[in-house]
């Protein structure tokens, strides 16, 4: 146990920690917004799925990882452009959509993956490098923690203040959280929910998108069914547990990363707790963390509530 | 006397008629595959190579045809193994995992199709469900010995899917081997618990690395981790040598030519002669000797490892094939030190 406290193995935990709260920050800072909004998307996990498939299927082909995120951020707005129709447009119910959505992906994605490769060896590439910050990556303990990232990571923590500010201090983010609480006042003023919802959405959904091409272009050199391994789900509960701001959200999903990252390591330094304790740690805190948040939830008032015109 | 000539000269004949209609040899087969994950994981993309090969060399003048069907498991396997027979089209199905349940629930609904189990985690049902097995142990062990005599901090990794008796005994034999050159070597083991997960298998990777491993047996295929973190590499199923040159020494490799002509030839005396199905109720794998396992090649890393070191090798293969040296199979849960 004393080996999972040495600093080299703690250092380690904390820099894959980052890498694997990347994933899941920057599709729970895109669910936080589409929810601030008012809609429920269940379809995190399926719409991170695509972006994984569509992120492998342009870097095999092209070799470009910045081409490889721009489209599977653009499949990640096709999906919120999907999504918007159904839940915006159509009213059905928010959950039996992104459930519904999640399902199809899982199924689409397959397909298309089994479809691309045949019978043959799927294509591989080589993962994207890290892009240390000069000067700031040689601190000492910090700096291989903080600034020995790679290019996403840095955005995704940078959009954290960046989506606190446009949701407290610009105009569209205040409309954009009326839409979720309170969209009557929005009509009344002559501006339309559906628009407000529908930005949301596309928003969140090109974000969760991106959080799954990072996992294809950083974590693995090939794609697998399935391969987001529930880290969508993971993503709603952080925007529950941190009560719908981002920067309780980013603290959800860094301890979530934290655990999932000592798990690991617990496996690789041979503690004698049974390594399956530690594999079930981020989702007994997930559960803890919304068991404490519900006496004091600030959960957008008509969240997940079709709004009709009056 | 006349009628009872007649008689005894129909009887003949239909006889004769009958036997020919058990004589008949097949000249088709159908075999479906229900596999686990898909051709991405080495697993199954080993299987498929080989009954690919096979088609090829036409067994018994067989025009051979398969259908796989991926990542099913349960229920949900239960149910494509069903389907397939259902079309009958499919005379073997191979159910390359662990599906004896699913198995056990249909060899008696469909007595004339012979059903395939492999690997850990199967029950041995006998009759029409035969039962495959794989124990790539002494091609691990040279990998062992191998890293034992490269390892340079004496920490040696191992990153495996899920713990099994197929899986651990690979780890086991990997740690004897190394620890019969040297005995300093600690061990470290991680479990990613899954079959194919590239994202895990980084992930846990890494960790073993920064616990000190400075050699990891690959299991899971991460070798492009251990490209970045310039440390040496073994893989596991197929001559992933070939793909990742800058990582790979060597990998411990399987092939189900063996198996696959056992099940044929089985099914084929079933279906031309009539023979009775006598799956087998224990494990039955065909060792290193046999050409159910072997060592690959060392390839970019051939000039790279001493003399000695591939000597040494070449004579523990030889003594492994000979008989000389028995690599025992040790099922016990693999730990870290």
């Amino acid at each position: 146990m004393s080996e999972l406290l040495s600093p080299e193995i703690l250092m380690s935990i904390m820099t894959a920690a980052m890498g694997v709260a990347t994933i899941i920050l920057l599709a729970a800072l895109g669910e936080l917004v589409t929810e601030r909004a008012g809609i429920w998307n269940m379809g995190v996990e399926g719409t991170m799925l695509s972006g994984c498939l569509i992120a492998y299927l342009v870097m095999a082909s092209t070799g470009s990882p910045i081409l490889a995120a721009l489209v599977a951020m653009g499949a990640g707005l096709a999906v919120g452009l999907l999504i918007g129709f159904m839940t915006v447009t159509l009213r059905v119910d928010h959950f039996v959509t992104g459930l519904g959505f999640n399902l199809l992906a899982s199924g689409l994605t397959l397909f298309w993956f089994r479809s691309y490769v045949g019978r043959g060896k799927p294509p591989s590439y080589s993962t994207i490098d890290k892009a240390p910050i000069p000067v700031l990556s040689d601190i000492p303990v910090i700096g291989p923690i903080l600034f020995d990232q790679h290019l996403l990571t840095y955005i995704a923590f940078f959009s954290v203040p960046v989506i606190a500010f446009f949701l407290r201090r610009t105009t569209f983010g205040l409309e954009t959280r009326a839409a979720g609480e309170n969209p009557q006042f929005l009509e009344a003023k002559g501006l339309s929910v559906a628009t407000r919802q529908y930005s949301a959405l596309l928003f969140g959904s090109a974000l969760t998108a991106l959080g799954g091409a990072f996992l294809m272009l950083t974590f693995a050199d090939q794609f697998r069914p399935d391969i987001s391994g529930g880290r969508g789900w993971l993503a709603i509960v952080a925007v529950i547990a941190g009560n719908w701001r981002p920067v309780r959200t980013m603290i959800a999903v860094m301890v979530f990363a934290i655990l999932d990252s000592v798990a690991v390591h617990a496996q690789g330094v041979g503690v004698d707790v049974p390594y399956q304790f530690f594999l079930m740690l981020p989702y007994v805190a997930s559960i803890l963390l919304l068991v404490m948040i519900r006496s004091r939830s600030g959960q957008p008032a008509k969240l997940g509530v079709p709004y009709l015109r009056h | 006397m006349n009628i009872v000539k007649s008689l005894s000269m129909g009887a003949s004949f239909l006889a004769m008629a009958g036997s020919f209609a058990l004589a008949e040899e097949p000249s088709e087969l159908g075999i479906g595959l229900i596999l686990a994950t898909g051709p991405e994981a080495s697993w199954d993309a080993t299987l498929m190579r080989d009954l690919e090969t096979l088609i090829e060399s036409a067994p018994h003048g067989l025009d051979i045809s398969y259908k796989n069907i991926n990542g099913v498991w349960g229920e949900q396997a239960g149910d494509a193994m069903d389907l397939l027979a259902k079309t009958g089209k499919y005379q073997i199905i191979w159910a390359h995992s662990s599906y004896s349940d699913q198995v056990k629930a249909l060899q008696d609904k469909y007595p004339d199709i012979l059903f395939v189990l492999v690997g850990s985690g199967n029950e041995g049902l006998g009759g029409n469900a035969y039962w495959v097995y794989k124990r790539a142990h002494e091609p691990s062990y040279l990998l062992g010995v191998m890293a034992g005599r490269l390892t340079e901090s004496d920490v040696v990794g191992v990153v495996g899917q899920f713990p099994s008796e197929d899986v651990n005994d690979q780890i086991n034999s990997f740690f004897a081997g190394a620890r019969s050159v040297n005995s300093d070597v600690a061990r470290k083991v991680a479990f990613i618990e899954s079959w194919y997960d590239p994202a895990k298998a980084e992930q846990f990777t890494n960790a073993q690395i920064a616990a000190g491993a400075d050699l990891t047996f690959q299991l899971v295929a991460s070798f492009e981790t251990c490209e970045k973190a310039t440390i040496m590499c073994f893989g596991n199923y197929v001559d992933h040598g070939e793909t990742s040159p800058d990582s790979v020494v060597a990998s411990a490799l399987i092939s189900w030519t063996q198996d696959l002509n056992w099940v044929i030839d089985e099914w084929y005396d079933h279906a031309a002669n009539g023979a009775p199905y006598e799956g087998n109720v224990t494990e039955r794998w065909v060792s290193m000797a046999n050409g159910g396992t072997a060592l690959s090649g060392y390839h970019a890393f051939a000039d790279k490892l001493s003399a000695e070191l591939k000597d040494e090798i070449a004579i523990l293969s030889a003594q492994i094939s000979s008989g000389e040296l028995e690599i025992p199979v040790d099922l016990s849960l693999p730990t870290s030190d």
